[in-house]
């Protein structure tokens, strides 16, 4: 008996030593309350802001009729929308204009909201109405394993890869052709929730040393499949929600595809970041000369195997970068 | 078998008959040892110890360049590792270690007792002060003497020769074309050497100039002086003496050639050009201020750290495999001349140089005793005391030399100083 004593709720119910256990009972329920309310605001991060960095990519602000119009990314994408809802028929671009405007408030009106024309959170949830997720059937059962993404901007697809072997590949929306998602191998170093703006309701900062990138949600379902973002990778909710809890920080993400035209004419030395710097050290591990990850910075691995490569051609010394190491390894403009 | 039951069987004549078996016996048994003995080899060459469990034998090596049509160095030299430690039950650690970084690995390694067993002594090799004599394991006769004598200092082997690796000029095939009539004749003919001088480029502060720089074709260590003197000839007779973007000059033909290249950019000029364009390089030797010509060579080697038997042992003769294939790999990819003798066919048959190339190239292996390496071969017994500190000096005078090069060809530094700086860059080695 004294060996269950105090925690055991059938016990308890059974009235034997009522008051000592209406006592632990208490102290009990106290300690889950305390681990709830350190659950809801402490370890899940809910709800937890999109650091600053990933936000220079989306916005939650609304669009809103103006003179002159607004002119932004997000326009593109709502003229899409309502073409394909056949509420609009004007050039598909990203000025706000009136005829938009007007397309905007016919829509608002056929849809309960207000019409006003602006574009807030709420009309971008009635233009997503109807898309639904579509189900991603997994390659092979779930396991423990060493998460790692895989995404492919060319087939515009999402692998997450359990010690390597594809587990499940879901559709993604990377960047436009004039702000393409940055090819190289990074790592997740944040990660949060949202209350389903722009960013939808998962998001996941990238360690990408320019600009700032990352994996989230969207209220923007219909661009899936598409060259859409402003360089950050788009999922349905639902699925990033799905592979949310099993990607922790620290999480490698290699992505490949399309990349922006690269310009090589001044040198690159330690210290330098950019996409230039992920071409240098993809060209140098083709070469024979691992750099380690695609990670964009001109660190001591890459300096170490530039001065390798340098020293066993012949080439002047010193861990730079610069016309005669290009043409070598294959990066002339 | 009626004779054999005739002399085994027991019977009333036994004893004579068994005395017969028994000389018979000893008379297959004296055929036969002698053919035994003629099948061991003369030395313990290619018998691998047991070593304890757990023991393993760590390897330090170096990447090489992918190349198209060749395979990829790593595979190759995890495959030998590989089918080692199959073959023998020893685990091989295998390390890829950056030259750069080399001389730091190796004194941290020094100081926490962590040396590997077998080091690659790279495309410019230096001892370490801590290999093992491998006289006793090495068979000499297997090698190419100029390739062996580098790595031998007063009789004892320091190190397990893989190749030979060349230095020379890569010059244009059609300003070759255009400057002599009769193919080859530039190779014997200093004066269209020095001619074809005036449309070079150099790479001054290459590690394969600055050897060149530092030493006379005979191997023998050149004083700052005579340094200096070779270092204003080049600058006035080679037109294009800028240290930046020899290559990209070279591809576009504004240069005809590059003065001191190794066979990495030998290679790699040959495989980026368009085959029987103008812009294929041909291999020509080297030119001296005094007129001689030849090609300069340096021989990479494994060193082996290994302290006592049966470890020593063991790891030589992983290093002797890792030396056979980085000859082979070089060989095939680099056109470098293996050091194993069995081996010369596959430079003959696989290095893509043409008959006459590889003729003049196979000159440097009557160069017996004279390498030109950084290993002070010239200089006896000074290298076989050299440590790791010795390796840093190296490093850092080589540093040095680099930026007085670089300050003189750029027109910083006049002759009347040269002479000065080099000694002062080169003090580390001259004052030993």
């Amino acid at each position: 008996m004294r060996r269950t004593r105090g925690f055991l709720l059938p016990t308890f119910c059974k009235g034997l030593y009522p008051i000592s256990r209406y006592k632990t009972l208490k102290v009990a329920l106290v300690i889950s309350l305390m681990f709830s309310i350190w659950a809801i605001l402490g370890a899940s991060g809910l709800p937890r802001k999109v650091p600053d960095y990933l936000a220079v990519h989306e916005t939650d602000e609304p669009l809103v009729p103006s003179k002159p119009p607004m002119v932004r990314h997000d326009v593109l994408e709502l003229k899409i929308r309502l073409r394909d809802l056949n509420f609009y028929s004007g050039p598909i671009d990203e000025v706000y204009d009136s005829l938009c405007v007007s397309s905007v408030k016919e829509f608002q009106r056929r849809n309960w909201l207000d019409p006003t024309g602006v574009v807030d959170r709420n009309t971008w949830k009635a233009l997503a109405a109807g898309i639904k997720a579509p189900p991603v059937q997994a390659r092979a059962p779930f396991r423990e394993g060493e998460i790692s993404l895989y995404i492919d901007t060319e087939r515009l697809e999402l692998t997450v890869l359990i010690d390597g072997q594809p587990w499940k590949t879901y559709p993604v929306a990377v960047g436009r052709w004039n702000s393409m998602t940055p090819v190289g191998e990074w790592k997740v170093v944040d990660k949060g929730y949202e209350t389903g703006g722009a960013y939808g309701t998962r998001w996941m900062a990238l360690d990408v040393p320019w600009g700032g990138y990352g994996i989230h949600g969207t209220n923007r379902p219909w661009s899936i499949g598409s060259y859409a973002s402003l360089g950050c990778v788009r999922m349905f909710n639902e699925h990033i929600e799905e592979i949310f809890d099993i990607i922790p920080i620290g999480t490698r993400v290699k992505i490949v595809g399309f990349r922006p035209p690269l310009r090589f004419e001044g040198p690159l030395h330690p210290g330098s970041v950019g996409p230039e710097v992920v071409r240098l050290q993809e060209a140098l591990r083709e070469f024979g000369f691992d750099a380690g990850p695609l990670d964009g910075r001109y660190g001591p691995m890459t300096e170490a195997q530039v001065r390798d490569v340098r020293s066993l051609f012949g080439l002047s010394w010193g861990g730079g970068a610069d016309g005669d190491l290009y043409v070598l390894i294959g990066v002339e403009n | 078998m009626k004779a054999v039951n005739f002399l085994v069987s027991s019977g009333r004549n036994r004893g004579p008959r068994f005395g017969l078996a028994v000389l018979l016996a000893v008379n297959l048994l004296i055929l036969i040892c002698p053919g035994c003995a003629r099948q061991m080899p003369q030395k313990s060459e290619g018998q691998v110890p047991v070593l304890p469990p757990g023991q393993e034998i760590v390897v330090w090596e170096m990447k090489q360049p992918h190349f198209p049509g060749s395979r990829p160095y790593e595979e190759e030299v995890q495959r030998v590792c590989e089918q080692f430690q199959q073959k023998t039950g020893i685990r091989v650690k295998l390390v890829f270690v950056s030259r750069w970084e080399l001389p730091d690995a190796l004194l941290k390694a020094r100081e926490e007792s962590k040396l590997p067993d077998v080091l690659f002594s790279g495309e410019f090799p230096c001892l370490t002060g801590l290999e093992r004599d491998l006289a006793g394991i090495l068979d000499a006769g297997q090698y190419q003497e100029t390739a062996l004598a580098a790595w031998t200092r007063g009789g004892r082997i320091m190190g397990i020769p893989s190749a030979i690796l060349w230095f020379g000029i890569a010059a244009r095939k059609d300003v070759l074309n255009s400057q002599q009539g009769e193919p080859g004749d530039f190779r014997t003919d200093p004066s269209t050497l020095n001619g074809l001088l005036r449309s070079l480029g150099v790479l001054p502060t290459s590690e394969a100039f600055m050897q060149i720089a530092t030493h006379e074709l005979s191997g023998r260590h050149r004083a700052p002086r005579e340094i200096a003197s070779f270092v204003s000839w080049i600058k006035m007779n080679v037109s294009e003496s800028e240290q930046e973007f020899c290559l990209q000059r070279f591809k576009r033909g504004d240069i005809q050639g590059i003065y001191g290249v190794t066979p990495y950019i030998f290679k790699w000029l040959r495989i980026s050009s368009e085959p029987g364009s103008s812009g294929e390089p041909v291999l020509v030797p080297l030119i001296f201020e005094k007129g001689d010509t030849g090609f300069g060579f340096t021989v990479p080697g494994y060193l082996i750290l290994s302290g006592a038997e049966p470890k020593l042992k063991a790891s030589a003769e992983l290093g002797k495999l890792l030396a056979q294939n980085y000859g082979r790999w070089g060989a095939r990819a680099l056109g470098l001349i293996p050091a194993r003798i069995e081996d010369l066919p596959i430079f003959t048959l696989e290095s893509g140089f043409t008959r006459e190339e590889r003729s003049h190239l196979l000159k440097i292996l009557d160069l017996t005793g004279i390498p030109l390496s950084p290993q002070d071969a010239g200089v006896e017994g000074v290298a076989a005391d050299a440590g790791l500190d010795d390796l840093f000096t190296r490093y850092k005078c080589l540093e040095e030399l680099a930026g007085v090069l670089s300050s003189y060809f750029s027109g910083n530094l006049i002759d009347d100083g040269l002479a000065e700086e080099i000694a002062h860059a080169l003090e580390g080695n001259t004052s030993r």
